[in-house]
């Protein structure tokens, strides 16, 4: 079983909440509560990072797929910002990150750890980030 | 396309200066937090206690703004602690680790009792 849905954003933070409540209608009766709200999170993080210094506050569109097998979920983030691969970012020692007064560079760490991600060039010039998130025993028999 | 709202109510307890949040934190809403924060810190309210009885939705661009927040308060030996984390809310607050970091509570006046 196969399925998906696709959507387009602005490179806006207000479209943030769009893009979850889209994503909550749509493997919301599948994952459980924690799942989803990892899940959501961890795009949420994506698109944000995307937004705030891939397009740096320019005008641009954000193409979100996502898509449900058996399986998983898989979420598909193409921009058309400048090329940056957020996957070559030093990962974050929490350890260390949370005895500092640091204000940002959690939000990569988390949806690497969350999720199975991917990164690749787009045939727009762009970017593509690829978020799989593996069902559990119990969320493959719901679906 | 209006975006996540956060309403903010500040009140104070027993000198304890009590943050309200109502509604979702993410990188849209978060400047207002850190502005609510700031004016807190600088009128000199360094116990500080996050209600976040109706909050919904919290990203790391939140816990980035609470971390920051915390530091300044601690280096002026106060406090700040979170109360009323609903399951969800408390599930993020442990990943990103910021539970080894303050005090969480299920309930507010929880939270309250501990300054």
């Amino acid at each position: 079983m196969t399925r998906e849905h696709r959507m387009v954003l602005n490179a806006s933070l207000s479209e943030l909440s769009r893009a979850r409540n889209e994503i909550t209608l749509f493997v919301g009766a599948v994952l459980n509560p924690i799942d989803l709200s990892r899940t959501i999170i961890s795009v949420d993080e994506a698109l944000s990072n995307v937004i705030l210094h891939g397009y740096e506050g320019r005008d641009g569109e954000i193409k979100l797929s996502i898509q449900e097998d058996d399986e998983a979920f898989t979420f598909i983030i193409d921009d058309g910002a400048p090329p940056f691969d957020p996957l070559s970012a030093a990962p974050v020692e929490l350890d260390d990150y949370i005895e500092s007064d640091s204000g940002g560079g959690l939000g990569i760490d988390f949806f690497r750890r969350m999720t199975q991600t991917r990164y690749e060039r787009n045939d727009l010039g762009g970017n593509r980030l690829i978020l799989r998130k593996e069902k559990t025993h119990e969320e493959k028999s719901s679906s | 396309m209006a975006g996540a709202t956060l309403s903010i109510t500040e009140s104070d307890s027993n000198g304890i200066r009590v943050i309200a949040l109502d509604g979702e934190i993410d990188a849209h809403t978060v400047p207002s937090l850190k502005a609510a924060l700031d004016k807190s810190i600088a009128a000199g309210k360094i116990k500080v206690m996050i209600d976040a009885t109706k909050l919904g939705y919290i990203s790391s661009a939140g816990i980035g703004v609470f971390n920051a927040a915390l530091g300044i308060i601690k280096s002026k030996g106060g406090k700040l602690s979170i109360g009323g984390a609903g399951k969800t809310v408390m599930d993020t607050l442990e990943v990103m680790y910021f539970t080894k970091k303050v005090d969480v509570f299920t309930s507010a006046s929880d939270a309250l009792a501990n300054f």
